[in-house]
């Protein structure tokens, strides 16, 4: 288990100017020391980039004279022995970060999704809140810009009506920008974004901010821009490793722009960066998918996102395919694909911490755990969907309804919001609360927590949901693992079950999970069965 | 549907088909696949075919003009004095017979509204179907009647009592009784579609039953009708002269009253008999919660009042008449009938196989010598079993068929058991329109979740000892040591078709083990094929039956091998391959409400399935093996 040092200062509206200076001054050098940490791969550079920062934007994260509030707040300050960045030799329990397991339900996120929806144009599997603004050229230019300038100014308005009501936001421990294509914004609608973030709740030391980008819609200098906002990790939208197959899937990029764009992550010392791949494209063969993996590991990414395509209605593949028919892959050469993701990057050196997701040790991406863990998260934007206070919102996925919904967050700004405020009738009820744990917990590597079933939901449950999966346990789909995330033997569940005894249960096991990849590979199949075990569930 | 119940065939033992696995086929398979070929090929058979509810706009009333004083009268008050007594020489009685979808109910509305027996404001679509599942299909499943006053041009008033009847073969029993219980039948024909099987079909009825018959071509307001084609289509056809055939659109309101001047003209009186001992024919009967059985029938000969103690001379059960009325279509009470005249009563009778259709009451003091004729003991063609989906319904299950029993003489039931299926019942229906409105009123009317095998007929089994075992199940079938021969039902199947057609009809039904018995042009382009075939088929259904369950069990966890046999010896198999892997999207912030409900969705199709050992199978496919019919080539 990680040591975690954990310094409070807590401040206030008395205190005295110097403590809120302290504090200040705190936060900052944690969070550029890690940011610096992160950006780097070589000592040697190191204090380059140091220089860089601040040679280049003095102060810009945390130097803000503005935020009178700051002192107001209770600021942690992690000095983690165990970081994200991989540069412990200690090894964290796969996908787990225990101490922040169980975040309660009243307590306000520490991580936001901000959705940035401009893209060149729709893929053709997309069925995303998209806006396409077409290639960049001289006469689209100013109506591009305008159109983000304008869209940008819709978000942040609703990011500080959202926030700033709050009483106390808690510093943000991740941060994520989705699309869309991120990377086609400019830098400078980026900062402002993270500047409001900081100003409002500020950020947690070692924060991830991750950025969604495509190849093909940046060059090394808006990279570094990028970075220089803050962006600490980067999720590249590779796809596929052929050109026959991106312009089949409508991607606006081709493969040179892909290893252009490696390139300058490289160059730039980027170690935190995703690569994300589709499996089973239209007209694939194993032998391609194959040949993808094997540049993918090349390529030496933190960690890798396998994205099943899946066909969408109103979309050209749903117009055009069908799941499981000719040109797409059949199911057995789909799973087969999975499969060999699985056993490649294993192989590699990814950890299979989630179903479509592969990390190097300490770089899985924590902006997603918080979703898999059930845990709260703002959401602002086109389409975003926020789960605060037990409550999920999604917001609209058109633009002129967004822009309306934004006018009524400001409208409201001086009142409490029924979202952003704790409201127990609000909240979805223990089943709903309860399968959306299963759902998602089954996701990870880790499973299902029967400790923390049992003291959130009750025994009965627990034993419930034990007995539902007993079946796929005893087929091998699933996995029942001790305290150490080693697999141990179903005779002791069985046993436990049928004695009835919660003791026995707590004492021994602690997870179940999946099996990889059997079990992953039907986890709708498992999921909702145990769904339908559950009384009225 | 000439349905040869009793001429049943000889099959080779070895022929036996997977009726004995639960697999099989009835008529209906025969009926429905050849509707297929209707569909494509716009062929007609004597077998019903499916019915379809078809949307009618709702009737407008007619402007009537009549030249009596109570012409001044909006038609809503004409029919207020219905009740009153006319002499019998002024009784009509009368059915509408006609194909489905040719505009009978139509009509039939339009003709209460014009008697301003049913105002507009209560009237609602097809007023004499009044069940919800008739309503839904637009079909009738139970005939009812109506007692209509209409006052004629010369201003004569006439008592008009329109006795509908059930509209698919499963019921040509009840179609039957209720024509003998009239005078008359309004034949209605399609102006665009012509002849079809059912017209004939019901025509020989009508006929058998000496029925002044009144052609009628409807829906002349279509494009598409061709009244001349229609007309020489009945006279050659049917042999009736339609030389005055009415022209009429009941949609439109267009011939109603020269409809209700031809009743009344060309439908003899009913004879006046009225001092013989009472006889009266039970044309439908239902069952009511409150008052006992509730008794239509028409009386031929003598009288009936309240009080009288009558006898039901079939089932020799004894009743006080507790109340007497006539249906205008909603009961109204009165206090005496007299021959010619149509009614009903209620007389606390526990169960409606005590008052069965077509069995005739007469007056328990003053008895009639002999019943009236054509009485049938109902007898079930198809078989199926009806399993609840729930275990714990099993009960309910029971106590939902008791109850439908005392309403349906027809249904039979037994309890039965299965490995697969767990405890319910092995039930009878007259055929499978009536097994499927069995079916649906148990899940409708009593909440029942239900999984119905497929359903099969009744095999004769002879047996060395001379014995005849019939049985309807495979688990009856007797030892194969003591069987001599296994015989099973057929039909009589009568196809009507474009010339065109007649080759690939032919095919069909040799390829269904069809015997050839003769072939008939009636126009130069139309022709009636005759076969003799089984009334089951067998080894397409095994073959059918097993692609079906193929398409339609999802793949799961493992591998399921499906097998049609007969006994040990398999006819077809196919396999479902073990689900390799699920739609894995991925799952953020914005997918996780989507997921969740499509994984709950899924988790509630899981619940409604039945495990079948390990397999879990969903109704659908049940319910498709069903009506695996319409698909069967």
């Amino acid at each position: 288990m990680k040591t975690a040092i954990s310094v409070v200062a807590m401040a206030s509206a008395s205190a005295s100017s110097k403590c809120a200076a302290f504090c200040k001054q705190t936060r900052r050098s944690h969070f550029n020391s890690t940011l610096r940490a992160q950006l780097c791969t070589q000592r040697s550079s190191f204090s380059d980039v140091n220089r860089q920062h601040n040679q280049h934007r003095p102060g810009l994260l945390f130097a803000s004279s503005r935020d009178s509030k700051l002192h107001e707040r209770i600021v942690y300050v992690h000095s983690s022995a165990h970081s994200e960045l991989g540069l412990e030799d200690k090894k964290p329990p796969l996908g787990l970060f225990r101490d922040d397991a169980h975040v309660r339900r009243n307590e306000l996120p520490s991580s936001g999704y901000v959705h940035l929806p401009f893209c060149k144009r729709r893929c053709f599997y997309c069925d995303f809140a998209i806006v396409a603004v077409g290639e960049r050229n001289t006469t689209s230019a100013a109506h591009i810009d305008s159109t983000m300038d304008s869209y940008v100014n819709s978000l942040c308005a609703e990011v500080v009506a959202t926030l700033e009501k709050l009483p106390q936001p808690s510093p943000l421990k991740t941060l994520f920008f989705g699309g869309g294509t991120p990377s086609l914004l400019p830098a400078h609608h980026l900062s402002r974004i993270i500047e409001i973030f900081d100003r409002i709740c500020g950020f947690h030391s070692n924060a991830e901010v991750s950025i969604e980008m495509d190849p093909g819609t940046f060059d090394r200098v808006k990279m570094k821009e990028f970075l220089n906002c803050g962006v600490n990790r980067i999720s590249l939208g590779v796809q596929a490793f052929n050109d026959d197959f991106l312009k089949a899937c409508g991607r606006s990029h081709g493969l040179q722009d892909v290893y252009e764009a490696i390139d300058i992550i490289h160059d730039l010392g980027v170690r935190n960066w995703s690569l994300d791949l589709i499996s089973s494209l239209p007209h694939q063969t194993v032998e391609l998918w194959e040949e993808s993996l094997r540049k993918t590991i090349e390529l030496a990414p933190a960690h890798v996102s396998v994205y099943d395509l899946q066909i969408e209605e109103g979309t050209k593949f749903g117009t055009w395919y069908k799941p499981g028919q000719h040109p797409l892959p059949n199911e057995d050469n789909s799973a087969a694909f999975y499969r060999l993701a699985s056993s490649l990057l294993k192989e590699a050196g990814y950890e299979h911490y989630e179903i479509s997701n592969y990390a190097k040790p300490g770089f899985q991406c924590r902006h997603n755990l918080v979703y898999w863990k059930n845990q709260s998260y703002y959401g602002f934007g086109l389409g975003a969907t926020s789960y605060v206070n037990g409550k999920r919102l999604s917001r609209p996925r058109k633009w002129k309804e967004y822009a309306d919904f934004v006018d009524l967050c400001i409208q409201q700004k001086q009142q409490k919001s029924a979202e952003l405020c704790a409201n127990e009738d609000a909240m979805e009820n223990v089943v709903d609360t309860l399968c959306d744990t299963i759902m998602l917990s089954l996701r990870l590597a880790c499973g299902l927590d029967l400790h923390y079933i049992s003291r959130t939901f009750g025994y009965d449950w627990c034993s419930c949901i034990c007995k539902g999966l007993m079946p796929f346990i005893k087929s091998g789909h699933a996995v029942v693992l001790d305290s150490n995330l080693k697999s141990m033997s179903s005779d002791v569940l069985s046993e436990a079950i049928s004695r009835g005894s919660a003791s026995l249960l707590e004492k021994d096991i602690m997870f179940i999970r999946l099996a990889d990849p059997e079990g992953f590979l039907l986890s709708n199949e498992i999921i909702s069965s145990l769904f339908s075990a559950l009384p009225s569930g | 549907m000439d349905l040869l119940s009793r001429h049943y065939q000889a099959v080779p033992q070895n022929d036996l088909h997977p009726a004995f696995l639960g697999l099989s086929v009835s008529h209906s398979q025969l009926s429905l696949s050849h509707a297929r070929a209707e569909r494509g090929q716009r062929c007609r058979i004597l077998l019903g075919t499916r019915c379809q509810s078809s949307a009618i706009e709702a009737p407008e009333l007619p402007d009537i003009k009549l030249p009596h004083p109570s012409s001044l009268l909006h038609a809503i008050d004409m029919g207020k004095d219905r009740l009153s007594k006319v002499p019998v020489s002024q009784i009509r009685n009368f059915s509408i017979i006609a194909h489905i979808d040719h505009g009978k109910s139509t009509l039939a509305d339009k003709l209460l509204q014009t008697t301003g027996t049913v105002s507009d404001r209560e009237m609602k679509q097809q007023f004499l179907d009044n069940m919800d599942l008739e309503r839904e299909r637009g079909i009738t499943i139970k005939l009812q009647a109506a007692r209509m006053r209409y006052v004629t041009k010369d201003g004569v008033p006439y008592c008009l009592n329109l006795i509908d009847t059930p509209g698919h073969v499963d019921f040509s029993y009840e179609v039957s009784r209720s024509l003998a219980a009239c005078e008359g039948a309004l034949l209605v024909v399609d102006a665009s579609q012509g002849v079809e099987a059912q017209t004939l079909a019901n025509v020989y009825l009508a006929l058998e039953n000496n029925l002044e018959i009144i052609p009628v071509l409807n829906k002349i307001d279509l494009p598409g009708a061709d009244a001349e084609r229609v007309r020489s289509e009945i006279e050659e056809i049917v042999g009736l002269d339609c030389s005055d055939a009415i022209l009429c659109s009941a949609k439109e309101g267009i011939g109603i009253r020269e409809i209700l001047e031809s009743i009344v003209t060309k439908i003899p009186a009913p004879k006046d008999t009225s001092t013989n001992p009472l006889r009266a024919l039970i044309f439908d009967s239902y069952y009511d919660a409150y008052r006992g059985v509730i008794v239509y029938f028409r009386v031929v000969d003598g009288s009936i009042k309240k009080h009288d103690k009558i006898l039901f001379m079939a089932s020799d059960k004894e009743y006080e008449v507790d109340e007497i009325g006539v249906l205008s279509p909603s009961q109204m009470q009165v206090d005496e009938l007299v021959a010619g005249e149509v009614g009903y009563l209620a007389a606390s009778i526990r169960s409606v196989a005590d008052a069965r259709v077509g069995d005739t009451i007469t007056n328990a003091a003053k008895k009639a010598e002999t019943a009236l004729p054509g009485y049938q003991e109902a007898t079930p063609m198809v078989f199926c079993g009806l399993f609840p989906v729930d275990a714990d319904q099993f009960t309910e299950l029971r106590d939902a068929l008791e109850k439908l029993q005392l309403n349906d003489a027809a249904l039979k039931y037994e309890p039965e058991s299965s490995t697969a299926m767990g405890f319910g019942f092995r039930c009878g229906f007259l055929g499978l329109l009536h097994m499927e409105i069995v079916q649906e009123r148990l899940e409708r009317e009593y909440s029942l979740n239900l999984i119905t095998t497929a359903p099969s007929v009744v095999y004769r089994v002879l047996c060395v000892d001379d014995l005849v075992v019939e049985c309807s199940n495979p688990s009856e079938l007797p030892d194969p040591a003591n069987r001599v021969a296994i015989e099973e039902p057929f039909v009589n199947i009568e196809m009507i078709t474009p010339k065109a057609y007649i080759g690939p009809l032919m095919e069909l039904a040799q390829e269904r083990r069809g015997e050839f018995k003769e072939m008939q042009y009636i126009t130069e382009n139309r022709a009636t094929v005759t076969y003799i075939l089984p009334l089951a088929e067998a080894f397409s259904v095994g073959r059918a039956l097993t692609q079906k369950l193929k398409e339609l069990i999802p793949r799961q966890m493992f591998k399921i091998p499906i097998q049609a046999a007969i006994g040990s010896r398999i006819i077809a198999s196919e396999a479902i391959s073990a689900m390799r892997k699920d739609v894995l999207a991925k799952c953020y912030g914005g997918d996780i409400s989507r997921k969740k409900k499509l994984l709950k969705k899924q988790a509630e199709g899981k619940k409604r399935m039945k495990s079948v050992g390990r397999v879990e199978v969903p109704q659908d496919a049940f319910m498709a093996v069903l009506r695996l019919e319409k698909e069967v080539v």
